[in-house]
């Protein structure tokens, strides 16, 4: 036989689908033939390697399972054509229409009283308000008016006729056209409708993006209506207070109205606008929401974006030690905008100062995580930042291939060359072999 | 009891007949799933709402028998999902003077548990062989998905498409050689 045809077989041969006589022939093939055997080798280890890819996670089955059953209930079946349809009956179609009209006209007439969670009738559909993305803990989402009952939101659907109390997490939601709730620690809302949300105290940001798919906040009987526009708003005993950070806020009271252009921050109560109030920075007025922020993707948009505001804001603003605060407060999170604005250095004009203070505040808050962007800058023009991602990574890691990071600053550029191979060897080392009590044990 | 069956049972009002349906492919799934996303978490939520967007479309399964390919399907349509929406918002490192293999590696590391021994190298290869399932024609590609993630004979899978087992192992063959082929072509790259 050619290796023609053994090579065909070879599948059929991994997956045990030959017979019996003709895995036979194969195998004494293999063993003759160096070629083939060294193909079929590669074949299964892909095949090894594709087995692992399929394994099931049987620690993930439990809560799953109790997840989606837990959604079931609130899920409804979805209607069949209508031909079919002429085939069941006309009473499960009245029955719907009946059940939409009924909820219409509960959903109307609580709409002037927004203070209290509507309760849906019995049977109703749940209308989704938004999605939970992230939470710093589990905090209490409960139908109806039963805020005992404590759970970590496991479904992540938030329906109208919830109620959250925040406790001392904070949570970010995303309705499904995308604008973005943030609720602080001490809060506590109610989804009145598909699109309304009643602040009944606490604070939260939020953003609503594009046409057609504004957001309300109802607080102290007044409507905060937030139509591509971000707000933050924080219901106190004086007031509520409404800060307006982009796009224009329209205000509804109980016969008065206003708009809020960007940048403004006022105070209202049921009766009006109350007062004006200065601003000392948005970045420092609503840095409650970094808690939130730190907790998505190292290369999040937003986080990268408020990094960068952070950073650029230490520069020019008196009060720089509050941004420098808050950036170092972010801890790692800060590390790959920091980084990244160091690698930009091609500008031969930009404030090596800068580029130092950048270095000093990665230094001393990465994590492993960041190494391999050290080792990258380990080839820095400035002698200074050079030292700093030194000490940044003997600070994680631990090791250092030059002694002392400070010889970073003066050392000849083939001496650095060297230190710096030695770091790429080690990372890449480091993840191929076992370390034995800091030793490099290489696996035979 | 079948999947058939149990879809049946479901689509006859029996809501607790999914949760069999659930506790049978959801491990399958996760792995399927968490193969591409590389997160557990993202993975559980993807397979949860593959399952809620399944039991609200079991009317229009055409074929009961077929739960689990179908289920598949819908969890491989909102993974892409996923990964185009984290895409969009991924920062452009490019334009920060950052090369590709610097957001290769930065996205291993951030990803990834940072296991400094062999399983960093075999993490890497099932990267190479997902991005590389990932190219191969939609056919094969079908064939191979399936065929390892419901564990099935070449003849059940056979019947499954409908098409001859012989079809089955050659689309396999095929499919196998292209990895092969791909895999070296993508390490080749890094």
């Amino acid at each position: 036989m050619s290796c023609e045809r053994f090579v065909d077989q070879m599948s059929a041969w991994i997956d045990g689908e030959l017979l019996a006589s003709e895995s036979r022939e194969l195998e004494h093939h293999l063993a003759e033939c160096e070629s083939c055997a060294e193909l079929a080798k590669t074949l299964q280890g892909l095949h090894a390697r594709t087995v692992e890819l399929f394994e099931p996670v049987d620690d993930s089955v439990e809560l799953v399972t109790e997840r989606v059953m837990n959604q079931i209930p609130l899920q409804k079946l979805d209607t069949v054509p209508s031909q079919q349809r002429a085939a069941h009956g006309w009473l499960p179609w009245f029955l719907s229409v009946a059940t939409a009209a009924i909820l219409g006209f509960v959903l109307a007439s609580i709409r002037d009283e927004p203070a209290s969670a509507p309760v849906l009738p019995v049977g109703s559909e749940a209308i989704r308000f938004a999605d939970f993305r992230v939470s710093t803990g589990p905090v209490a989402v409960a139908p109806g008016d039963d805020v005992d009952a404590f759970r970590t939101p496991d479904g992540t659907a938030i329906d109208v006729g919830t109620i959250m109390w925040t406790g001392p997490y904070k949570s970010e939601l995303m309705t499904p056209s995308g604008a973005i709730i943030r609720l602080d620690s001490g809060t506590r809302v109610s989804v009145a409708s598909a699109n309304e949300l009643v602040l009944e105290e606490g604070r939260l940001w939020c953003r609503s993006v594009g046409a057609g798919s504004p957001l309300a906040v109802t607080s102290r009987g007044t409507k905060v209506h937030v139509d591509n526009a971000t707000c933050d708003i924080q219901s106190g005993d004086g007031g509520v207070e409404l800060l307006s950070l982009d796009g224009d806020v329209q205000l509804q009271g109980q016969g008065w109205e206003s708009k809020v252009a960007s940048g403004r921050k006022v105070r209202f109560t049921r009766d009006g606008l109350v007062d004006e109030m200065g601003i000392s920075n948005p970045l420092i007025e609503t840095r409650w929401i970094h808690e939130l922020l730190i907790r998505k993707h190292a290369a999040d948009a937003e986080l990268k974006e408020r990094v960068e505001q952070l950073w650029a804001s230490i520069g020019f603003s008196k009060v720089r030690y509050l941004f420098e605060e808050e950036l170092r407060a972010m801890g790692p999170s800060c590390v790959l905008p920091l980084t990244s604005f160091l690698a930009s250095h091609e500008d031969k004009h930009q404030n090596d100062h800068r580029r130092v203070h950048a270095a000093t505040i990665v230094a001393d808050v990465c994590d492993y995580s960041a190494v391999p962007r050290l080792i990258d800058l380990l080839d820095d023009r400035d002698p200074e930042v050079r030292r700093q991602m030194a000490r940044g990574l003997s600070r994680v890691t631990g090791r250092s291939m030059s002694g002392d990071p400070q010889r970073w600053k003066t050392a000849s550029q083939d001496q650095r060359t060297g230190w710096v191979e030695k770091w790429r060897e080690w990372l890449e080392q480091s993840r191929r072999f076992p370390m034995d009590n800091g030793a490099l044990k290489k696996r035979v | 009891m079948t999947d058939a069956e149990l879809v049946r049972q479901v689509r006859n009002g029996q809501a607790s007949a999914y949760e069999i349906l659930v506790r049978r492919w959801s491990g399958r799934l996760v792995g399927y799933v968490h193969a591409r996303v590389r997160a557990k978490d993202v993975a559980e939520d993807i397979a949860q709402d593959s399952f809620l967007k399944a039991y609200r479309g079991l009317p229009h399964l055409a074929d009961p028998g077929k739960f689990g390919a179908w289920l598949l399907s819908i969890a491989h349509r909102s993974t892409l999902d996923w990964l185009k929406a984290r895409a969009r918002s991924e920062v452009s490192l490019e334009s920060m003077s950052v090369g590709k293999e610097s957001e290769r590696q930065l996205d291993r590391w951030y990803s990834t548990e940072q296991a400094p021994d062999e399983v960093c190298m075999r993490q890497e290869q099932r990267e190479l062989i997902v991005e590389s399932i990932d190219q191969l024609p939609e056919t094969l590609r079908q064939t191979l998905v399936l065929y390892y993630y419901q564990d099935l004979t070449y003849q059940e899978l056979a019947e499954q498409l409908g098409v001859s087992s012989a079809t089955v192992n050659a689309r396999l063959t095929k499919a196998r050689r292209m990895l092969r082929e791909l895999t070296d072509r993508f390490r080749s790259a890094r």
